[in-house]
């Protein structure tokens, strides 16, 4: 059955998300049109707004409301170090520790072939200009511990290694809260070769 | 560890069944394409969470309204504990959840047979299933090497992406040689065991063979042996824009009496080749968990000779053995006093316990 077109693009726009089928979209949209109408609309200045204001950090390709981002132009970070993250998320995710006192560069994906994802496709120019540009003493390679954020930080580690400064990655533990049993061989023995004394 | 009864609803062309399994042997009777092999799938999905058809999930579903598949079996601990196993695949959007323990099972199917005649991938498999049963962990290692074996190729057959195959050349070597190193050592147990078997239903021949490395001569024993390997054939691989080397391409070479299956085994050879691979299985499993697994034949009693069946029907009626069969008659299994269902279009009948 077809709905008013009004409804039907609602439920054709909310089908985009990511994870959301056509089912969920239909339930969300008979949601967002049950909402009280103040609310609704709150709603969708809220996407207006973030979509019209965040844009990427021109220096570290963060998402930022104001051009360089908080943490670019914070004067106590150090410009001498710059962890390498995949996603905005991973920034968010970093900060939280209040451990790094460096600055980022969000790469914005990882390598890819099957996704057509190669080293072009990703801020990675960008990070070669910025270390020309600021000579930092130090790369924090903090992509993810899956086959591509691996396949990424080696990449970027070749690329990097010959520029004459300090390139790290970060340790691969075991997931909090892992189960020994569930985790594959590969994983184990690396955790076992990055232990530490306690 | 006793399975009382499954239950199937919007699984392939049966819309519900209740399967009650509990006596030494449940036999399902019925005309070719009504229903038979579904219902023994749907046995292995509840104990294994996975197809023994390897059927890809998309042919799973028959019945739009509702778009979901449930699979439940309930067990019996042995002393009367009972526990349930439920497997549900939601079409829209696509979940799929396994809630309970993994039951050993082997299958004895018509294509199980031909697994000495078929193709290297065949016997792959078989090894990576039985594998699988037995140790968790390699499952989960194989999937991560099948990746970086999937994101190598296609690195390799784009121009602009051949730059980055090296940076999957760790993943997937250190993946590779767990994976290497474990089905090595499986086939050195499978192939004694098999040999055993093979002896008594051959009338005294020998089963041997070895695990063939996959593009390579001979066997890997370290990552960094790999890499070697690995880079002696980068040209190679750039030509053929595919990974060349690694457990992808491994094969397991039998030989009776030393001449190779392969090449020249004979239709019944094949068979019983095949055959004590199944066999062999099954001891392992017995072995490895301290009971008998779940035994499902599919079909497979017309497919041998009286002698050959005999041997099945034996290990079928062992104390403690609980199977489960397909067939399109009942008279062979008679003496076992089975529970029958009778299927019909998608839909199960019970027969009684002594009816026949
Ligand atoms: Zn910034």
């Amino acid at each position: 059955m077809l709905y008013p077109t009004p409804i039907q693009d609602l439920v054709n726009e909310l089908a985009k998300l990511p994870g959301v089928g056509p089912k969920t979209a239909q339930r969300l949209a008979f949601f967002l049109l049950n909402m009280p109408k103040g609310e609704a609309e709150l709603l969708s200045s809220a996407i207006v707004a973030a979509r019209n204001r965040i844009r990427y950090c021109s220096v570290c390709f963060n998402f930022t409301d104001q051009d360089p981002c908080a943490i670019c132009r914070h004067p106590s970070r150090d410009a001498k170090i710059i962890m390498v993250v995949e996603q905005p998320k991973d920034v968010v995710a970093m900060e939280k520790t209040r451990e790094f006192k460096g600055r980022y560069h969000v790469l914005h994906g990882a390598i890819s072939p099957m996704e057509g994802i190669g080293p072009e496709d990703l801020k990675v120019k960008e990070l070669l200009g910025r270390i020309e540009r600021e000579s930092p003493v130090e790369i924090v390679l903090a992509t993810s511990s899956n086959l591509e954020g691996e396949a990424t930080a080696l990449y970027l580690g070749r690329l990097l290694k010959p520029m004459g400064l300090t390139v790290t990655r970060i340790a691969r533990g075991l997931p909090m809260g892992g189960d020994l049993d569930y985790t594959d061989e590969v994983t184990l023995s690396k955790a076992l070769e990055g232990r530490q004394e306690i | 560890m006793l399975l009382r009864s499954v239950d199937i609803r919007q699984f392939r062309n049966i819309a519900q069944a209740h399967l009650d399994c509990s006596s030494q042997l449940t036999l399902v009777v019925g005309k070719n394409a009504q229903g038979k092999t579904n219902a023994l799938d749907a046995i292995h999905i509840a104990l294994q969470g996975k197809s023994f058809r390897n059927s890809p999930e998309l042919e799973w579903f028959s019945f739009v309204d509702p778009d979901v598949i449930a699979i439940t079996a309930s067990l019996d601990n042995g002393q009367g504990r009972l526990s349930s196993i439920e497997h549900r695949v939601m079409a829209n959007p696509h979940k799929r959840i396994h809630r309970g323990p993994k039951i050993p099972v082997v299958v004895f199917s018509p294509q199980d047979l031909a697994l000495s005649k078929g193709s290297p991938s065949d016997r792959r498999r078989f090894l990576d299933q039985t594998i699988s049963l037995m140790n968790a962990r390699y499952d989960r290692a194989l999937k991560q090497f099948q990746h970086a074996v999937l994101q190598r190729n296609r690195a390799l057959k784009e121009p602009r992406l051949s730059h980055i195959v090296d940076s999957f050349n760790p993943a997937l070597v250190s993946y590779g040689t767990y994976v290497w190193q474990t089905r090595q050592e499986f086939v050195l147990t499978l192939l004694s065991q098999a040999n055993v078997s093979y002896r008594r239903i051959s009338n005294g021949e020998s089963l041997g063979g070895h695990l063939q490395y996959g593009g390579c001569q001979s066997p890997i024993a370290s990552e960094a042996e790999y890499l070697t390997v690995l880079e002696q054939r980068r040209t190679d691989e750039r030509l053929r824009m595919m990974t060349l080397v690694g457990p992808h391409r491994d094969d397991l070479a039998l030989d009776i009496g030393g001449r190779s299956v392969s090449l020249y085994a004979s239709q019944g050879q094949h068979r019983l080749v095949s055959l004590s691979l199944k066999l062999a299985t099954f001891h392992l499993l017995q072995e490895e968990f301290g009971e008998p697994p779940v035994i499902l034949l599919d079909d497979v009693l017309s497919e041998l000779d009286s002698d050959r069946r005999g041997e099945l029907l034996r290990m079928i009626s062992q104390k403690d053995q609980q199977t489960i069969v397909t067939d399109t008659e009942a008279r062979n299994y008679e003496y076992l006093s089975p529970m029958i269902y009778h299927v019909d279009n998608g839909s199960f009948t019970k027969w009684g316990q002594d009816h026949a």
